[in-house]
């Protein structure tokens, strides 16, 4: 339901832009919560990767705008 | 017991090559980058059934990209079976059989059974949502409005367009009820069954985050005109002869019930709509086989038989299996070896002590599936101080990683060090 916010949406491609700078796959990346605490925007993500024969352990993370 | 006439043995004899064509060459293509995230079962674009299908498939059988691409062959034959008796339901045991015949050697069916997309299971979980809404229709016995509930689930389940069809059939029997709709039991059973995948895109904020943000682009009636032309250029080299038989086969669909025109109509509309150069979308045109087995219902049996003898041959064609030849006609995907099945071995070796590798370039899902380090996309990465292993699947990238050597060069990829 966040999406529906305007702000929510203005700051979202940064969120995305993040990961990418951070090197990893989108969608390994599940996007958990979406957090407004006053002015800055968090998004809450559980980075998730597998290979063909292995399962990496999980990563948490937050991006804040 | 009936008696096996010469045209079913024919209609048999078809059925077992369309059923054989599925189950030949699963090995070849190299994995593509939406069968990786399928097979690997990371996709925050798609509701996690289908992805599922194929992990337990490699649950059972280990991790090769044939067993799971084992499971779409399989889904794809028991499409046959449930398009055998929609049209059973239809017509008759006879055009049933034809209806079976005709989806056997539908071009770009067969192809994406032998591929681990989400395109088979999905049509299979609507063509199987249409036979038990027409049967619980028909007499609207408990156990077909239970299954319809648990068809219509699995469908909003496998992909994220799997919704649109049962939407449609909640709508159409709204309308078909009208004041009565709030007291059928298979449109309560319908509502009910898309509660669920509300839910599942309510908890999960990935799945409207890659429709609305990340592929907003794709949605839309732009440029109607270029994607109808992308749409034909798309299906044309899947369906060949195939594809003419599907457009005169289109008055037939006023022969039809409603719910299976809506399917027919389905397909074709999510393709123009989402990616008319996607052809993984030109699977449901398997439904197609409705109308186009009875448009042969019309044709003297002689020309029957000649018409389902060239569509045989044209499937045959399309997608010879390799160890019978290769046609001018072979369908690109299986024409020449991959490069990935071929080289995958030397870029392991190479990697063998490295826990992660930065890939710069156009990297797919499918070097996930290929490598056994994890992989960085360094495309936006900043790599000034970033040292180790590197896949650099655009040569030029070089450049961004000053001080490298080169370990390996192919006429593909290069892979350095730093």
């Amino acid at each position: 339901m966040a999406f529906f916010s305007s702000s929510v949406r203005n700051v979202s491609p940064r969120a995305v832009r993040e990961i990418r700078t951070r090197g990893l796959w989108l969608v390994n990346a599940d996007l958990t919560e979406i957090r407004r605490d006053g002015g800055s925007i968090g998004f809450s993500w559980i980075y998730r990767y597998r290979s063909r024969t292995r399962v990496f352990p999980d990563r948490r993370f937050v991006s804040s705008f | 017991m009936p008696r096996i006439t010469r045209t079913t043995f024919a209609l048999l004899c078809i059925i077992f090559i369309g059923i054989a064509l599925r189950a030949v060459d699963l090995g070849f293509p190299d994995v593509s980058t939406d069968e990786a995230q399928f097979v690997l079962g990371a996709s925050a674009a798609h509701p996690p059934l289908g992805m599922a299908l194929f992990r337990f498939g490699i649950l059972l059988g280990g991790p090769v990209i044939i067993v799971a691409r084992a499971v779409s062959a399989i889904l794809g034959v028991l499409t046959l079976v449930v398009m055998y008796f929609i049209a059973l339901h239809l017509r008759n045991r006879q055009t049933a059989l034809l209806v079976a015949a005709v989806a056997a050697v539908v071009p770009s069916h067969i192809l994406f059974s032998r591929l681990a997309y989400l395109a088979v299971p999905l049509t299979l979980a609507w063509l199987a949502a249409l036979l038990l809404f027409l049967l619980a229709r028909r007499d609207g016995r408990p156990v077909f409005i239970l299954l319809l509930f648990l068809c219509s689930v699995s469908a909003t389940f496998v992909k994220a367009q799997g919704l649109v069809f049962p939407l449609l059939l909640l709508l159409g029997r709204i309308i078909e009820k009208r004041r009565l709709a709030f007291r059928d039991p298979v449109t309560i059973v319908l509502a009910l069954s898309l509660i669920p995948i509300l839910f599942f895109v309510v908890t999960h904020p990935g799945l409207p985050a890659t429709l609305f943000l990340y592929g907003g682009n794709m949605f839309g009636l732009s440029h109607a005109s270029g994607r109808m032309m992308a749409l034909l250029q798309t299906w044309w080299p899947l369906l060949l002869l195939f594809f003419p038989f599907l457009l005169i086969s289109i008055p037939m669909i006023r022969l039809m019930p409603w719910p299976a025109v809506l399917l027919l109509l389905t397909g074709p509309a999510i393709a123009l709509l989402l990616g008319p150069d996607h052809p993984y979308y030109a699977t449901d045109l398997v439904c197609w086989a409705l109308p186009v087995a009875l448009l042969l219902g019309y044709f003297p049996a002689a020309a029957r038989h000649g018409v389902m003898i060239a569509l045989t041959v044209n499937a045959f064609l399309i997608l010879t299996p390799r160890a019978v030849s290769v046609t001018p006609w072979t369908y690109s995907l299986v024409q020449t070896p991959g490069y990935w099945n071929a080289h995958a071995d030397t870029l392991n070796t190479l990697m063998m002590n490295e826990t992660l590798v930065i890939a710069l370039g156009a990297t797919g899902h499918h070097v996930r599936w290929y490598l056994m380090p994890e992989v960085l996309v360094g495309n936006d990465m900043d790599l000034t101080r970033r040292n180790g292993m590197f896949l650099l699947l655009d040569k030029a990238a070089m450049e961004r990683i000053p001080g490298a050597t080169v370990v390996y060069e192919d006429e593909r990829l290069i892979v350095a060090k730093r």
